[in-house]
């Protein structure tokens, strides 16, 4: 895909990227997600809004397979990925973070973000090579780290760095895999407002060319960042639209964006 | 993620400081070893080696890759009796019947971990001791292991052919030599691409399969690995010894490597050769005095887990690494 521009977008085939059907899952007596049909198209950056405990996390573990669904059915580009291992799901395209953020706390910023690319250049069982192979990588490694403005630190522990450069970090290590659909939960939670600017536009950016879903509580990103906007409350659909129809539903407005917002 | 979470992890990865500890800190052991059968008991140095390399390649396991196995006496042990067997009743020469061992070793790592290694924490803890329980008790049943006996005047034989190993200096050379190439190929392993994936896994299990590695293949992989070195330490102790018996199969066996692992500093390299070293030291003083060795035990893996649970060698890297710490370079 090359320039991209979202407000001329075709208006023919906006392919789904990902799709969901029924999707629903149990734990014990508990129904977290109940029976969940969520359709993302190629190229946006689709938000997924509700309350704590809605079950946001829960959706992105089943979409990546990190959870197996009771019952639905997934669709990647075109792929059923219902059976899919997670790991295989991730070489179909599709990468996730985590909400609690995901690091390698006793590995470097570098080698973190290398550990992601190990995979795609084919250096990742290779035992019997000396580390210093890996430098190969460096290049890449140090453009994703200046992406997300964290050139200085490259050898700091990721364990050693603020709890908003382990976002950045983690975004980065997300995009060294250039997925094409990327599930992002809450990657700016816990940041700096100073920081969330930052990492705003470089989701903005690396939506170039990709899929992107978020879970975000900040309104004004969402506003901001996303083409469509999913409510999601007790772990069902409770509204989808453009932002401004979600915040002229009197629906959503009572279930999730309460009284304060207006 | 149980024990490895106290420990400082040293490596920095392809670290700047390294490059002058490692030289001197090999130096270091290659001029002990050389000094060392003239001012100790050479039998004491060589069973020394043995286990330092044993706790070695159990540290790559639990340091590098986050696993805690119980089983590893199962390799230890299973690979002394496949050696001392090989030597002593097809009389095979000592070089092929520790590489016999240690090919045991590996398809013992390979049974044992494709059963272990889907289990998560101590679950995983659990299998690999169920499953080296009952292949003690295989061992105790089996007709060639001479069950409570063992399997005793295990020839040394002619290394290659040629070289008497009945002499105490050829044979502690023999010893040095697996030894180093043992350590060598740990430090290979773990300092590899591939080793970078484990200590990837190690860190962060579910981070690294949203990058989309299939872990359990690489936790089987140095879980065989593991298990193969392991082997290596066990092959050569039994030619040392010329004995292999039921203790070396034993889930005690198992408990000591963790004990010297933990003591010496888990996820370093130095180590489990520095706590190998002095759990030996310890058993040698007491082993005549009649004193029960096992209360000793015990009260250095109190000692270690509420005082000093980065181990010897990891709380003195802390140690250095604050003193030279340079207060420019903070966040
Ligand atoms: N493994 C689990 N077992 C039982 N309940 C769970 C599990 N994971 C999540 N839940 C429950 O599912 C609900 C949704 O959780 P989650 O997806 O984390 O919500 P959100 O991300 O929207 O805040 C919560 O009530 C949570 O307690
Ligand atoms: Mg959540």
């Amino acid at each position: 895909m090359t320039a991209h521009d979202r407000t001329l977008q075709q208006p023919v085939a906006a392919r789904a990227a990902l799709s969901a059907r029924g999707l629903s899952k149990r734990f014990g007596d508990f129904q977290a997600i109940d029976d969940v049909t969520l359709e993302v198209a190629e190229g946006t950056i689709h938000a997924l809004i509700g309350p704590n405990g809605a079950g946001k996390s829960t959706l992105f573990g089943l979409l990546t397979k990190f959870i197996p669904p009771t019952s639905g059915t997934i669709t990647l580009g075109g792929t059923d990925i219902t059976r899919f291992k997670p790991e295989e799901v991730v070489r179909q395209g599709m990468v996730r973070s985590f909400q609690i953020s995901a690091v390698f706390p006793h590995l470097s910023l570098r080698d973190n973000v290398r550990v992601a690319l190990q995979h795609k250049h084919g250096l990742d069982r290779q035992f019997w090579l000396p580390e210093r192979r890996l430098n190969a990588l460096n290049g890449e490694v140090d453009a994703l780290l200046d992406k997300v403005g964290l050139s200085d630190l490259a050898g700091r522990l990721a364990s050693e760095v603020s709890y908003g450069r382990k976002r950045a970090l983690e975004l980065a290590t997300t995009l060294a895999l250039d997925p094409q659909v990327m599930l992002l939960d809450e990657p700016m939670a816990g940041m700096a407002s100073a920081d969330i600017g930052t990492i705003a536009d470089l989701i903005r950016r690396s939506g170039e060319g990709r899929t992107i879903i978020m879970v975000e509580h900040n309104l004004d990103v969402v506003e901001d960042l996303c083409d469509r906007v999913t409510v999601l409350a007790r772990g069902a659909v409770l509204a989808e639209g453009s932002f401004d129809e979600i915040r002229a539903s009197q629906e959503v407005r009572e279930s999730y964006m309460g009284a304060g917002h207006d | 993620m149980s024990i490895t979470d106290n420990t400082d992890f040293a490596d920095r990865g392809a670290g700047r400081s390294i490059d002058w500890k490692m030289p001197v800190a090999i130096a270091v052991l290659l001029g002990l070893m050389v000094v060392a059968p003239f001012v100790a008991y050479p039998i004491f140095v060589m069973k020394l080696l043995c286990f330092a390399l044993f706790a070695s390649a159990f540290n790559m396991l639990l340091g590098y890759t986050g696993l805690l196995s119980f089983g590893h006496a199962t390799f230890f042990g299973g690979a002394a009796y496949a050696t001392a067997h090989a030597a002593k009743v097809w009389g095979l020469e000592p070089l092929t019947a520790i590489l016999f061992g240690t090919i045991c070793a590996a398809a013992m790592g390979a049974a044992m971990g494709i059963v272990a290694i889907r289990r998560q924490g101590i679950y995983f803890a659990m299998t690999t001791l169920a499953l080296s329980q009952m292949a003690y008790f295989l061992f105790l049943r089996a007709p060639f292991t001479h069950a409570e006996d063992g399997i005793q005047n295990v020839p040394r034989g002619r290394l290659l052919g040629m070289i008497d190993l009945g002499e105490t200096m050829a044979m502690y050379g023999l010893v040095c030599a697996v030894f180093l190439v043992g350590m060598a190929v740990i430090w290979r392993i773990v300092h590899s691409p591939f080793g970078q994936v484990l200590k990837a896994i190690r860190e962060n299990e579910a981070r690294a399969i949203s990058l989309g590695y299939r872990v359990d293949r690489y936790k089987l992989g140095a879980f065989v690995m593991s298990a193969a070195l392991t082997g290596l330490a066990g092959s050569t102790k039994a030619l040392v010894f010329q004995i292999a018996t039921l203790n070396d199969v034993a889930w005690h066996m198992s408990g000591e490597v963790i004990l010297m692992t933990l003591l010496g500093g888990v996820g370093t390299v130095l180590g489990p050769i520095v706590g190998a070293g002095v759990i030996v030291a310890i058993q040698n003083m007491f082993a005549t005095t009649g004193f029960p060795v096992s209360v000793i035990m015990g009260a250095i893996f109190v000692i270690c887990v509420m005082l000093f649970r980065k181990g010897i060698v990891g709380t003195l890297g802390q140690y250095l690494r604050q003193t030279r710490r340079d207060p420019g370079a903070k966040e």
